[in-house]
């Protein structure tokens, strides 16, 4: 056992039910992030520790699509050493099921003294509340366990209670430590007071166990006061007691860096600020580690901004920073490193007067390159109602940075209800433990590789600690995070910090996300890098336009927009998803199977909570038959002002836009929509732009609307949760309230938000042609292997599709296609979707009616409509051969290129010679035929259809 | 004969031409903000009825051939129009109510929806219109019920034109359609609840158009609905009652000719009828040729010929003529190319009887080529033909082909005779 060593381990998949109140979920943790020096060992779910200190951190995030009774979930952690629970780390959060606020994370940290070697510890979650529907999940991807082993030759602190104590009144009261867990030199406790007698930075950690008898909603704070007097900035633990629904216990957990002077004096103090008897059971802590003073941090603070605004914070102030290891500058949402390094970083928001968010939900990640750690996270409710509105978060995470120039930032996700959530106190630190440590041994790390086509040479990976020399390294390409399928991959060159490969397809899929693993010699992996292959996934042409909610529906209600999160839930019947996809890539879509049913999600600042000026929202729908009724899809709003989409009148589309008093418009579809065909339906508006209320099927813009242009300046806020199926009241329609019920059986899939005109271009190209699911795809491969392919479709009438023919690119490069007698649909949006990068000239032959507004070049690649005109010859009997030239002048010579012909013709049919006209051709026709004399004829092919007639002569000297 | 003397034996006429009254049967209907107006409408009248309010309506309670009774075979047509996009729901015309009844919806940007419910058979039939009505134009709708006894169909016709969009089949499924004694409303003010359902929603809460208008609705009942032709549906209900956009009045074929003249190279209307020909002068068949004139693509006849005998009608320069009213012929010129002639040689064309010799009448031909090539231009009309070609050393040709609407070109092979 070695100080320094660490073991990160998370959870990627596992989705597993946390059992209603009186069970307990010891959790496992599938996926190893790191494991440095090998000395702390995991096998299912426990960890197994020496005797020394460690640094012990857990977050998991857990979440309910369930809405019923707007009930309320309360949700525990604890560490368990061999079954029972220790001193210290306690965790809860709290799920309110309304407002969008699906979901918690419970995250917890202590110092861990452990006095026995192979001595077990795990993580346990457990309900207290009493509901009992709909089930809590674990959110795979979100949450994860961090153990680092401390020097026990460091000093440290660690102090509990031996008694439960209770709060009176709103009087803040000091948590009564009473027991010297250990004390090394630098500490000393009187009563409930610690004194650190040596200046530096260190590492605290408190953490209160908490319940409540009574039923109220409580806000529960803890804070570390220096010398009695003055808070730490940021040293702020919170948790909220609703009461109902049993929801009675919680507990506080905080860690940060604490800046202290010699001698200095720090207790935990604690209070109810909304006036209630709470109890703190015994074994409450406080716990220093007193950083050495090789150790380099750097410390930001702020006492402004909004920690419940998407995006990374932007604190006030660098108290603090060792540049040896950081670079940092004040006003900024950053700590950068200087090396690679495992960075132990803290950060902690808290408001301390009440503000006006109802159920709120800032969910607060760490954040390396702008890309979230995924295994570290926190979050809290809030309520402005009933209680004080005083509120906190604190996350902690060590972040693995092979890249040596890596930058930290805090990144907060508003889960639950907008607004402003006020911070009065924050502060963000990092410490570098190589600077405590010594250097670690880095794990390989993909730092970029381009979205690929399978089949590709030259690819680069860029990255670090690759090493310089391949020994039995490899590049694999995964199929998911844990390598159900695993491909490797043709490498051509290899340094430390650069690999070229060619990609090999193997068994993977196409079209499709998948993940990158280098394994260098000696056997360490990367970390997965998701990377998309073929057409990129929904995912990212959706997340490219940066919506501000987003709805996949692919067997979730997840909202995955870049603004306040509004996961959708189901208010009334039961919808469901099924195996119905409408979009490429997706296995699931919702399906709403009655008039009645209904899936919301809460008013939000980007759709209907306040005035909006631009707009637009739709997704792909489904029906399954023509709908008797005049039936709603989706709307937003109520009796007054509401945006709509409506369908009546045998499939017409209505998108509607009601401002009473104001604007109201209709945009209605051209045509019916058709039972089992899916469209992409969207509205858009801007009054700032062209001031019209426009709505687009399969991104065409749709031309009848009635009631434009806008007269007004915006359209105003339209409470009343936004969601599909039945609207749930009735909805003026130009100054008459109806009833709507839910289109039956209607699908959902990607619909998606903006508070902005989405361009024509992002409507009908990145919304709709890189969305649909092909009727037919004609694989890659040689040009008469996709001929072939083609051909088996000729002589046919093909049925309304939002896409006929997908076609992958060509072996060959440029190439050419023929369409036999092939008949599109009139109302088929797409009648080729050509993925390749090259030049495809699409013949129509006999009838077939391919034209250029109905071809999807989405990925770069060109189509050339030939229109061919048929020259019909007729009279040339079975068994003749027969030859048609461009007639060559050279005497004696009849033609050198050949456009049609046969040794012998195989029926008596006409013979068709069918391409494109460019100009007047000159050709010549040859036939020979068994008892006839033989037959020549120049003729000209022309710009229009004409029959050649043939009459051989019978051969008299035969 | 005036319109409203010729109705093919309809029960009951509510002409609308500024009185509520029935002049064939006795239901006068009541009225309830409604007005008359003098908007012109159908032939012949002067005034028809409007709602310009969403609870104005005329009304009148069914009676024994109406409805209250119940019916196997019934029929109702008449005209509508109004002067703007419906926001929202609207009711044309209804009789019955939810159990058995009919209702003509009028929403979604002017599309209208005909909804048939019975009780005691389909309890919904929903036919659609293929078209979102253009404002400002009259439009003629006839809705037939033929039980099961009979035709077994349940049709909705726009401007003659036979709706086929419709949700799960237009069958009755039962002989009769149950008595309904629910009012015949022509708009609607009717309150959640006690409105027509639409489909099985409950909720839609339908008013009258705002501004509606209305004129020459009839109705028919027993075997005399189900023996109104096609024909007569285009001819006596439609083209018959549609106000011309432009008449072409009676006169010698000259005179016909330079009224029809005066148009050349517009472009007609979105209407129910755009050319009204009169008779020519002493009867017989007219002549005309239309120069550069092209329809709107929504226009529902072209050319009515009112006369006895028949208008040939010859779209020239882009003429696109095609949707016709009476007696007309419409002719689209085409040419056929004959190729690798022989000069000289002798070329014919006849009408193919299929026969043989002796060939039928002699479309066009020429005694003695002066080149290599011949063209004959004829009416687009699809025709079975028979190609002869002689000349001096060559063998004879004949071959039988068929000439289209499109320009065709044949190229011909005459051999060498060698048997001289």
């Amino acid at each position: 056992m070695a100080a320094g060593d660490l073991h990160i381990r998370r959870n990627a998949l596992e989705t597993t039910v946390l059992p209603n109140a009186g069970s307990n979920l010891d959790v496992t943790w599938d996926t190893e992030v790191t494991n440095q020096g090998g000395s702390i060992d995991y096998s299912a779910g426990n960890f197994q520790l020496d005797i020394g200190i460690y640094l012990v951190m857990y977050s998991e995030k857990f979440d309910t699509t369930d809405v019923t009774n707007n009930e309320r979930i309360e949700v525990q952690g604890e560490i368990h050493e061999s079954g029972v629970g220790v001193v210290g780390g306690y965790g809860q959060d709290f799920i309110r099921k309304s407002s969008g606020q699906q979901e918690c994370i419970i995250s917890g940290s202590m110092i861990l003294e452990v006095t026995s070697n192979n001595t077990d510890y795990f993580i346990r979650f457990y309900r207290t509340d009493n509901s009992t529907s709909g089930t809590v999940n674990r959110v795979p991807g979100t949450g994860g366990l961090q153990i680092l082993q401390l020097d026990s030759a460091h000093n440290f602190g660690l102090y509990s209670t031996g008694a439960s104590e209770a709060t009176s009144g709103t009087a803040i009261r000091t948590l009564n430590l009473s027991i010297n867990d250990r004390q090394d030199t630098g500490f000393s406790r009187t009563g409930d007071v610690i004194t650190v007698s040596n200046a530096g930075r260190y590492v605290m950690t408190y953490s209160l166990d908490i319940s409540q008898a009574a039923t109220g909603r409580e806000d529960i704070v803890g804070f570390i006061e220096r010398n009695s007097t003055t808070p730490v900035v940021g040293s702020y633990g919170y948790c909220y007691l609703r009461g109902a629904d049993g929801t009675q216990d919680g507990a506080i957990t905080w860690v940060g860096i604490v800046d202290v002077a010699a001698n200095d004096t720090f207790r935990v103090r604690w209070s109810v600020p909304t006036n209630a008897t709470v109890t703190a059971a015994a074994g409450g802590t406080l716990q220093m580690w007193q950083l050495p003073v090789a150790a380099d941090s750097a410390i930001m603070e702020a006492t402004t901004g909004n920690y419940n605004a998407a995006g990374d914070f932007t604190f006030d102030t660098l108290p603090h920073i060792d540049i040896d290891s950081f670079t940092a500058t004040a006003a900024a949402s950053n700590i950068d490193l200087d090396q690679p390094d495992y960075a132990l970083s803290f950060a902690t928001f808290s408001q301390a007067a009440p503000d006006s968010v109802q159920r709120g939900y800032p969910e607060v990640r760490l954040r390396l390159d702008n890309t979230n750690i995924n295994y570290a996270g926190a979050g809290v409710y809030h309520r402005n109602s009933g209680g004080s509105g005083i509120v906190a978060v604190n996350v902690a995470g060590i972040i693995e940075s092979p890249n040596p120039t890596g930058s930290i930032e805090v990144n907060i996700t508003p889960e639950g209800a907008g607004g402003t959530m006020n911070n009065d106190s924050a502060q963000f630190g990092v410490i570098s433990l190589v600077s405590i440590f010594g250097s670690y041994t880095f794990p390989p790390a993909v730092s970029t590789f381009n979205d690929f086509q399978w089949g590709q040479v030259n690819r680069v990976i860029t990255g670090a600690n690759f090493g310089a020399l391949q020994g039995t390294g490899k590049v694999e390409i995964w199929s998911d995070q844990v390598g159900t399928i695993k491909t490797v991959q043709t490498i051509d060159s290899w340094s430390d910090t650069s690999i070229q490969i060619d990609t090999v397809r193997g068994s993977l899929p196409d079209d499709i996300n998948v993940y990158l693993v280098v394994t260098i010699d000696g056997g360490q992996e990367s970390t997965p890098f998701i990377v998309s292959v073929g057409v990129p996934g929904q995912d990212t042409v959706i997340a490219a336009l940066a919506p501000d909610h987003a709805w996949s529906f692919n067997n979730t209600f997840a909202d995955t927009g870049f603004q306040d999160t509004r996961d959708a839930f189901i208010t009334a019947g039961s919808p469901t998803f099924a195996a119905v996809p409408l979009s490429r890539g997706r296995t699931h879509s919702l399906r709403i199977n009655a008039q009645s049913q209904r899936v919301e999600f809460a008013n939000s600042n980007w759709t209907n909570a306040q005035t909006e000026t631009a707009r637009t929202m739709g997704g792909k729908i489904m029906i399954s038959q023509v709908q008797d009724s005049f039936v709603c899809f989706y709307e937003e709003g109520g009796g007054v002002n509401n945006l709509a989409f409506f369908m009546g009148m045998g499939g017409i589309l209505i998108a509607q836009f009601a401002d009473t008093g104001d604007d109201n418009v209709h945009a209605y579809s051209d045509f019916k929509l058709a039972p089992n065909r899916v469209y992409d339906i969207r509205f858009r508006f801007d009054y700032n732009g062209r001031g019209l209320f426009e709505s687009f099927v399969d991104g065409v813009l749709m031309s009848s609307t009635f009631g434009n242009p806008f007269t007004s300046t915006d359209l105003d806020a339209h409470s009343g949760d936004p969601g599909w199926g039945d609207a749930s009241g009735t909805l003026e329609v130009f100054g008459t309230d109806i009833l709507f019920p839910a289109a039956v059986i209607s699908y959902y899939q990607d619909w998606d938000t903006y508070t902005r005109e989405v361009t024509d271009t992002e409507l009908r190209v990145e919304l709709f042609e890189k969305s649909v699911i092909p009727e037919y795809i004609i694989s890659s491969g040689t040009q008469a292997a996709m001929q072939a392919q083609v051909s088996v479709y000729e002589n046919t009438i093909q049925g309304n599709h939002s896409c006929t023919f997908k076609i992958e690119g060509c072996t060959d490069g440029d190439f050419s296609l023929e369409f036999p007698n092939i008949t599109f649909d009139a109302f088929t949006s797409i009648q080729i979707q050509y993925t390749g990068n090259d030049i495809l000239s699409a013949k129509n032959l006999n009838g077939s009616n391919l034209i250029d507004s109905k071809i999807s070049t989405p990925y770069g690649g060109t189509v050339n409509i030939i229109e061919a005109i048929d020259t019909t010859i007729t009279g040339i009997p079975t068994g003749a051969e027969y030859r048609l030239y461009v007639n060559d002048p050279t005497p004696g010579v009849i033609g050198t290129v050949e456009l049609l012909g046969a040794e012998s013709k195989a029926d008596a049919n006409d013979l068709i010679y069918s391409d494109e006209y460019t100009a007047d051709t000159d050709v010549s026709l040859q036939v020979l035929a068994d008892g006839f004399e033989e037959f020549n004829l120049d003729f000209t092919l022309l710009s229009t259809p004409q029959e050649i007639i043939v009459e051989l002569d019978i051969e008299l000297n035969a | 004969v005036a319109y409203g003397d010729n109705t093919l034996g309809a029960s009951h006429r509510w002409s609308f031409n500024n009185v509520l009254t029935d002049s064939i049967g006795a239901l006068t209907l009541a009225n309830t903000g409604g007005a008359f107006v003098t908007t012109p409408s159908t032939r012949d009248a002067t005034h028809c009825y409007q709602t310009n309010g969403r609870d104005d309506l005329a009304v009148v309670a069914t009676t024994t051939d109406t409805g209250s009774a119940g019916f196997s075979q019934y029929a109702f047509h008449g005209w509508f129009m109004t002067d703007s996009i419906q926001g929202p729901p609207t009711l044309i015309y209804k009789q019955g109510g939810d159990t058995s009844g009919f209702a003509l919806f009028l929403w979604g940007g002017n599309a209208v929806m005909l909804q048939v419910k019975d009780i005691n058979g389909n309890n919904n039939i929903q036919i659609f219109s293929d078209i979102k009505l253009t404002t400002n134009r009259w439009y003629n709708f006839f809705v037939r019920y033929s039980g099961s006894g009979f035709n077994n169909e349940v049709e909705l016709y726009i401007d003659a034109l036979k709706q086929t969009s419709n949700k799960d089949g237009v069958t009755p499924g039962a002989a009769s359609m149950t008595a309904h004694t629910g009012n015949h409303n022509f708009g609607e003010n009717g309150t959640t609840g006690t409105d027509v359902s639409v489909g099985s929603s409950a909720g839609v809460l339908v008013k009258a158009p705002v501004n509606g208008f209305w004129s020459e609705w009839w109705t028919w009942e027993g075997s005399v609905a189900d023996a109104i032709t096609q024909t007569q549906i285009d001819n006596d209900l439609v083209g018959a009652g549609a106000t011309p956009e432009v008449t072409i009045t009676a006169g010698t074929q000259a005179a016909m000719q330079a009224q029809l003249d005066t148009y050349i190279g517009t472009t007609r209307g979105d209407e129910p009828l755009c050319f009204l020909v009169e008779e020519v002068t002493g009867g017989g068949n007219l002549n005309l040729t239309a120069d550069n004139i092209t329809f709107n693509s929504r226009a529902s006849i072209h050319v009515r010929y009112e006369g006895t005998g028949t208008l040939n009608w010859t779209n020239e320069n882009g003429s696109d003529a095609v949707r016709i009213n009476g007696n007309v012929i419409i002719i689209n010129p085409t040419t056929a190319t004959f190729t690798n002639l022989i000069t000289g040689g002798e070329f014919r064309l006849y009408e193919d009887d299929g026969i043989g010799l002796p060939f039928g009448t002699e479309l066009g031909g020429i005694e003695a080529l002066t080149g290599t090539t011949f063209q004959y231009d004829h009416s687009g009309a699809s025709l079975g033909f028979i190609i002869q070609h002689m000349a001096a050393g060559y063998e004879e040709i004949i071959l039988r082909r068929t000439l289209s609407s499109s320009n065709q070109t044949f190229t011909l092979n005459p051999q060498v005779d060698t048997n001289i």
